[in-house]
């Protein structure tokens, strides 16, 4: 039979359709929960699969990872804390949106973005995967230091009123960044000689303090509201809330550029979804310039920072499937469940197992779906979370952030730096310093450090590969195009007044 | 699942304390066996495939936590100071037991464990870009002396088993390559593939499927001949003493009492003649490479000790006289 | 003097340190292990970027925020000691958990919370103490077999 017709069949078998079905819930509702990601979800998911059929296997697995990144902009948009981390661009509109009565229509849009960056990049795995593979093996440690050089940019534009303050955040996250072991040579720094330091301080226990946490001590602060808000899904929000096409139509430009830039950071090995969104933010933020009211719940912001993250989960596949090589984490995972089911994967997949490649695509295109129809009834439902007072609220999520930090890595250590990490943004709060740079400078630093340590030990020590390399060249050059265009702009804002 | 309250731990407690030694050590609570890496990984899927093979064999549940970190050696200081009641195992071979103690400080080695049983033994197999000239350990070997230090092998970290596999086959062979290490093994392959280094070492199902897609050269593995792929030649073969694998295999803590770690061995044993073991690891290829706990030891041990050996005499310094 | 100049001048101490003392403690124990070499950026080289770049940006901030007025600080009201109890409640919790164990410690910080805080309603409150640490407790360890801590008094 035609592999194609034959992964078809598989898929509609009534037991793997309800493992996709259970799998995508599950799927949502861990994303949503703060500190639990999709990573830990999939991993965990493996040994359940050892047993079941191929068919089954790949469908519960992607259907996790799929749902999971829209999940976690839920509880971004409700709670000021990203669910995953690919989520915490969508807290700077879709907090503020919720704050204004407006969470529904976040929430809708959050979704409607999410399925287009999904399909934008699904399309492309299926069209371009092989050529694209290609491509994204010449990217060596000289690109991509310079491409994270180059989104080291887009702090400044994520900075708000302050610049120094931006900066100022941005070199904190440098700095924590630097503790645990050097990439190169092992030589552990700032550990203390705690061998739970040496991979570093951990990512999700640090955004989950940072946004959660300090979430919570403010609210503390301010004895916690007892009251039940006023904004709740009664009849003149529902008009508020209704998402019209011409709404939708708005924002189908940047969420095409928000979907490229997604898949091509996706194919990248070591980059990932958290970068992607906050590119994808930046860009847009840049692109509509004084029209737009970015930061304050504009909907744009919602829809690049969710549409740019779900397009990573579609472009990851492409290396994954084409070389056999994964394209991040979760995709490792994959490739070693594939691995358990008798499938090698490599270059010849295509040859060898066409019909789990094809099981593979139709498992993306119905896992996103899904996750349209299981989302969007329940979107009403989960706006009600924001009825429930504060003081009962609160708490609650505290317990949450505890065990989800805890549980990534069974470390007493993380819920530390989490609780750190919670005072640190509270008091950036307090003072008006942006916490989204250290968060971006936190994630770019070892990768970058790592790139150009690379580069330089091929190059014996000499910087020249960075001078003549075109890639670098030619994003220097938009680099100090851009520059001069907000200084011109700074300048003639400044002659307007 | 079959997770113990904690009452029944507490009464299961009583009950060891009450009873008068017995002949035979039963298990009488949760067997935790600590995995230092990740979930989804192959440590992690090894462990999780031969846990749940030998859980018939077990009267208790046998729980896989994952504590990853520093390359896997954070879940093995854990269990060199555990309890040495039988109750807390490392699944370890690979990285944390024969590379990192060599490299570094840790605060435990070798001797602070005793083996319960080999599980798997994974090939390592050296690789070249297919086109890149570099088609035989002797084609490697011979650009490397013409131009020493210029050649880039690619590790999936410092003080991993693949950077000591490159300082121990550089040693003997005489010759300087420059490391370049990645986070991770997959990592390093992209690069090799993307002409970014000139040598990396992957696993033989990997292997295997670039051999037949034509992007590779395998030249040889660090041990014996893999069946996987038996026209790679070993580089013993080529006659280079170079022996390093990647283990995977259950240890206890040194003080395990004997009966206690016979018991853990026949089971484990017996859950690898199992179908459901046999099954998926003939599947999934994982090489099933039983050897008694005590063989297990040796063979760690005499890996461990030629990295040592290569790091004494110098081996990964080359770097460092290109330097100058 | 504003919370920003406070800020910027104990991060400006903080870091002074970790340039003097920290880091070239991690260049000599490099050196003291031998770990291999390096070209021209080691260990140290990202640290001290990092370092210094702090140093810089914590002056000026120092500098310029006594001009600007304080109108960039969230005013917002609520005292400082509110957010101290609730932090030090957290690090409780955190260290309780390895003591009492996961449930046995929710509870308790859920119902400190409640009682510091002077929440309305004891009922709801109450249901809320014993359902959210079981509930989180038993998805852990049922759905996803990650034990949460037990207690050293349950082992």
């Amino acid at each position: 039979m035609d592999p194609m017709l034959l992964a078809l069949t598989g898929l509609t078998e009534p037991l793997t359709l309800l493992t996709l079905l259970l799998s995508v819930t599950i799927g949502l509702i861990i994303g949503a929960i703060p500190g639990l990601s999709v990573n830990i979800a999939v991993a965990l998911a493996v040994p359940l699969t050892i047993f079941m059929p191929t068919n089954q296997a790949m469908v519960m697995l992607i259907g996790l990872y799929g749902s999971g990144i829209f999940g976690g902009s839920v509880s971004a948009i409700l709670l000021n804390a990203p669910g995953t981390p690919a989520s915490a661009a969508t807290i700077f509109d879709g907090y503020p949106m919720a704050q204004r009565g407006l969470a529904t229509k976040a929430l809708r849009l959050s979704l409607v973005a999410s399925l287009f960056g999904s399909v934008f990049s699904i399309a492309l795995l299926i069209l371009l995967a092989p050529q694209l593979a290609d491509f994204a093996l010449g990217f060596g440690p000289v690109e991509i230091a310079s491409l994270l050089f180059f989104t080291f940019l887009v702090i400044g534009i994520l900075s708000g009123t302050s610049l120094v303050k931006g900066l100022f955040s941005a070199s904190i996250g440098m700095v924590l960044a630097t503790v645990g072991s050097d990439p190169m040579l092992g030589t552990p720094r700032f550990t203390f000689g705690s061998t739970s330091l040496m991979d570093g301080l951990t990512y999700v226990p640090l955004l989950v303090g940072l946004f959660a946490v300090a979430e919570i001590i403010e609210e503390a602060a301010r004895k916690f509201s007892q009251q039940t808000r006023k904004f709740d899904l009664s009849s003149e929000d529902a008009t508020a809330n209704r998402l019209s096409l011409g709404e939708i139509g708005r924002c189908v430009m940047p969420m095409t550029r928000a979907s490229a830039i997604g898949s091509c950071i996706g194919i990248l090995p070591g980059i990932g979804a958290t970068i992607a969104s906050f590119l994808a933010y930046a860009d847009a933020k840049r692109a509509a310039g004084k029209s737009g009211t970015f930061g304050k719940g504009d909907p744009r912001g919602v829809a690049v920072s969710e549409s740019a993250n779900n397009a990573v989960v579609g472009a990851t596949f492409i290396p994954t499937l084409a070389l056999g090589i994964p394209g991040d984490a979760v995709t490792a995972i994959l490739l070693g469940a594939l691995v358990l089911q008798g499938v090698t994967p490599g270059p010849l997949i295509f040859i060898n197992s066409p019909d789990v490649v094809y099981t593979i695509y139709f498992a993306l295109l119905a896992s996103t779906l899904l996750m349209g129809l299981i989302g969007y009834p329940a979107v009403r439902v989960l706006a009600q979370t924001l009825r429930i007072p504060k003081i009962y609220l609160m708490p609650c999520v505290a317990v949450i952030c505890v065990a989800g930090s805890y549980v990534a890595r069974n470390n007493i250590l993380d819920v530390f730096v989490m609780l750190g990490a919670g005072v640190l943004g509270f008091v950036f709060n307090r003072t008006g310093v942006p916490v989204a740079p250290l968060l971006i400078a936190f994630i770019i630093t070892p990768p970058f450090e790592e790139a150009v340590r690379q580069a330089l030990t091929r190059s014996r020590g000499s910087f020249e590969p960075f001078l003549t390399n075109p890639v670098t060249l030619s994003l220097a050059a938009v680099v100090v195009g851009v520059v001069a265009l907000s200084m011109f702009r700074r300048r003639e804002a400044r002659t307007a007044q | 699942m079959n997770f113990a309250k904690p009452a029944l731990l507490a009464l299961g407690l009583a009950a060891t304390i009450a009873a008068p030694a017995a002949a035979q050590w039963v298990p009488e609570k949760p067997i935790r066996i600590i995995v230092g890496f990740a979930p989804g990984g192959g440590t992690d899927q090894t462990a999780r495939l031969i846990a749940s093979a030998a859980q018939e064999q077990f009267p208790v549940p046998l729980v896989v936590e994952n504590r990853p970190g520093a390359s896997g050696t954070l879940a093995a200081e854990m269990v060199a100071a555990a309890e040495p009641d039988g109750y807390t195992l490392l699944v370890a071979g690979g990285s944390e037991s024969t590379s990192v103690p060599n490299h570094m400080e840790t605060q435990y080695s070798l001797d602070d464990f005793r083996g319960v049983v080999r599980v798997n033994r994974e090939h390592m197999v050296m690789v070249t870009k297919k086109g890149s000239g570099l088609d035989s350990v002797d084609a490697v070997v011979e650009a490397a002396k013409e131009k020493p230090g210029e050649l880039a092998y690619g590790s999936s970290g410092p003080a991993g088993i693949l950077h000591s596999a490159f300082i121990v086959f550089t040693q003997e062979a005489g010759i300087d390559m420059t490391h370049v290490p990645y986070q991770g093994g997959s990592p390093a392959l992209a690069a090799l593939l993307g002409g970014h280094i000139d040598m990396t070492i992957v696993t033989p199902a990997q292997a295997k499927a670039q051999m037949e897609a034509g992007t590779i050269n395998a030249v040889a593995t660090t041990s014996d001949r893999s069946e996987e792929i038996p026209d790679v030649p070993s580089l013993t073969d080529l006659g280079y003493d170079v022996n390093l694998e990647n283990m995977k295999g259950l240890v206890a803590p040194a003080d395990t009492p004997d009966e206690v770690v016979k018991y853990l061995q026949d089971k484990f044993a017996q859950a690898m003649e199992s179908e459901a073991f046999t099954t998926v690891a003939d599947r999934s290829n994982i090489a099933p490479g039983y050897l008694s706990g005590a063989d297990f030891e040796d063979a760690m041990r005499s890996m461990s000790d030629s990295v040592a050996n290569a790091l004494e005499n110098g081996g990964g310094d080359d770097s460092a006289e290109a330097a100058q | 003097m504003t919370a920003t100049r406070i800020l910027a001048f104990l991060s400006a101490a903080a870091i002074l340190v970790f340039l003097a003392v920290m880091v070239p403690a991690v260049g000599s124990n490099q050196m003291a292990m031998g770990s291999g070499d390096f070209y021209s950026v080691g260990p140290t080289a990202l640290p001290n970027l990092a370092g210094g770049m702090v140093l810089v940006f914590s002056i000026i901030m120092f500098a310029t925020s006594g001009r600007e007025a304080r109108d960039d600080e969230a005013a917002t009201p609520g005292g400082i000691g509110l957010a101290l109890a609730i932090v030090g409640l957290f690090a409780a919790y955190s260290l309780g958990m390895l003591a009492i164990g996961f449930l046995f410690a929710s509870m308790l910080f859920l119902a400190a919370v409640f009682w510091l805080y002077r929440v309305s309603s004891w009922i709801a409150a109450a249901v809320l103490i014993v359902t959210v640490p079981l509930v989180v407790d038993q998805i852990l360890r049922r759905l996803f077999l990650v034990p949460l801590p037990d207690g050293l008094l349950f082992n």
